[in-house]
């Protein structure tokens, strides 16, 4: 990726590589608004940093309705990387 | 509450994303909550927290239809569509408005300028040559007043520069108390810096003459009291003082319904194709009538009441040449619309040969980016006048264009 990632986009991006999966966790892990977590993810899809699925009938059957998932690309794992040069405080969030 | 937010939120979702996006969200609220329960959580902390969340998706919302505008405008399809060409123009108008500080002068010709101003009348006589109109012979004027049922008072006046020179009753015939003369003040269009009063005996030196009619009266009625008049060999001319002051806003406005209707009759198609070259046509000729009469109302009156040729012809010729080239651009621009959704065409293909002028004539032809259909332009329209050809696309075409609807 070309354009360096900005700090909120970072952090985000360490939240879904630590095992975020769902906006509504991330939301909580970061304690940034959803209004921030969700245009930012759909700049991270878009940048092929992380890659959106949604979860199999069978997967939802057992516990509501399927849910979006997001999970770190290789790409992103990279741009993360860089990242955590850039920003130090991002890698303190990894424990 | 939550729901509802995101419901409303996802009306401002781009078409193709809407019904995803909406998915996405409603379950998100529908997980987040149950996890929130089933961590221990109360029923209302958990409601709390989650339409915190959900406000979130009107963000989201305005963020992916500001996206996508931002797509279109990269695409430069943005200025296509029509309500962005009615956008403009309507800023065009109000630009123009602010200008003319909201249309002063014709306004001002519009509104009454004197007390009871619909009884003034300017009084002249014909000179018998081209309907020119020259000052009204005092004498025979103030003569014929005594005896006139109709007016019931007359004033001569007489403009010298900045200076107005008048009887000593016109301002009774105009019903105005003060003696105006202050900076500011105009009389028929003219700046008057100072006021003079001559003498009663100086009658024929007076320029014009201005007087009050008893009652307000039409002018037919009027017409048939100075005819009258004329059989006794008095010729004199009555001109309505605000008649004359509107001329140029009446002339405007019917010269533009007049173009507006000419141009109707030739862009007839569908209701929302002519509806939409109704309201374009209609700023544009508004706009231009509006300036031209801005321009016309603070031009002099003649003292005479009558229409000074010289001023007035070049005027007339301005309006007619400027609505015509507003009302030939409408049309040209209309031509190059789509007539189902009024989006100007693209993508212009040459087609035909022009080795063969019968069968496969040469021409540009364009696409509407919704695929409704094609736009075939001759290219001898000019020298043969043929006509713009559209070529409707049935539904089979719609999945090309899939990605073109998402607004």
């Amino acid at each position: 990726m070309k354009t360096p990632l900005s700090l909120t986009s970072a952090i985000i991006l360490q939240a879904v590589a630590t095992g975020r999966r769902y906006g509504f966790e991330m939301m909580d892990a970061t304690g940034l608004p959803s209004g921030t977590i969700y245009p930012a993810l759909r700049r991270l899809e878009k940048a092929r940093l992380i890659r959106s699925d949604w979860e199999s009938t069978k997967a939802a059957e057992s516990y509501g309705p399927p849910r979006k998932y997001f999970r770190v690309t290789g790409e992103g794992i990279a741009a993360l990387e860089a990242a955590e040069r850039r920003f130090p405080a991002v890698a303190q969030l990894k424990g | 509450m939550s729901r509802c937010l995101i419901v409303a939120a996802a009306a401002a979702v781009p078409r193709a994303q809407r019904r995803s996006w909406k998915t996405e969200w409603l379950w998100e609220v529908w997980h987040g909550h149950s996890d929130l329960v089933r961590g221990g959580c109360t029923g209302s902390e958990a409601s709390w927290r989650i339409l915190r969340f959900a406000a979130g998706a009107l963000v989201d919302a305005a963020d992916l239809r500001l996206e996508h505008i931002l797509v279109a405008l990269n695409r430069r399809s943005l200025a296509r569509e029509p309500l962005v060409c009615l956008g403009a123009l309507l800023l065009v108008f109000l630009a123009l408005a602010a200008w003319t500080d909201g249309f002063r002068h014709s306004r001002l010709a519009a509104s009454a300028s004197y007390p009871d101003s619909q009884q003034l009348v300017l009084l002249s006589r014909p000179a018998g040559v081209l309907g020119i109109e020259t000052a009204a012979s005092m004498e025979q004027v103030w003569a014929w007043v005594d005896e006139s049922k109709w007016f019931g008072n007359v004033a001569g006046f007489r403009l010298h520069g900045g200076t107005l020179e008048i009887s000593r009753n016109f301002f009774d015939v105009l019903h105005t108390d003060a003696v105006p003369g202050g900076a500011g003040w105009r009389f028929l269009g003219r700046p008057v810096q100072s006021v003079r009063f001559l003498d009663p005996g100086s009658q024929n030196g007076y320029a014009g003459a201005i007087a009050r009619l008893k009652h307000p009266a039409d002018r037919s009625l009027l017409e048939i009291q100075l005819g009258k008049l004329a059989n006794q060999g008095v010729h004199i001319t009555a001109t309505f003082l605000d008649e004359r002051g509107r001329w140029p806003l009446y002339f405007a406005a019917v010269t533009a319904l007049m173009f507006l209707a000419a141009g109707m009759v030739r862009a007839r198609r569908t209701p929302f194709y002519l509806a939409f070259f109704a309201v374009k046509t209609a700023l544009l000729l508004a706009s231009v009538g509006l300036a031209w009469t801005e321009v016309a109302s603070t031009i002099p009156i003649p003292v005479t009441g009558g229409v000074d040729v010289g001023t007035a012809a070049p005027l007339v010729m301005l309006l007619l040449l400027s609505e015509a080239f507003v009302l030939r651009w409408s049309l040209e621009d209309q031509a190059g619309r789509c007539p189902v959704c009024c989006r100007q065409v693209s993508m212009p293909v040459t087609v035909g040969s022009r080795s063969s002028l019968i069968l496969d004539r040469p021409g540009v032809e364009f696409l509407c980016t919704r695929g409704h259909g094609t736009l075939r332009l001759s290219d001898l329209t000019t020298c043969t006048g043929e006509p713009y050809h559209w070529t409707p696309l049935d539904h089979s075409w719609q999945e090309v264009f899939a990605r073109e609807k998402t607004a």
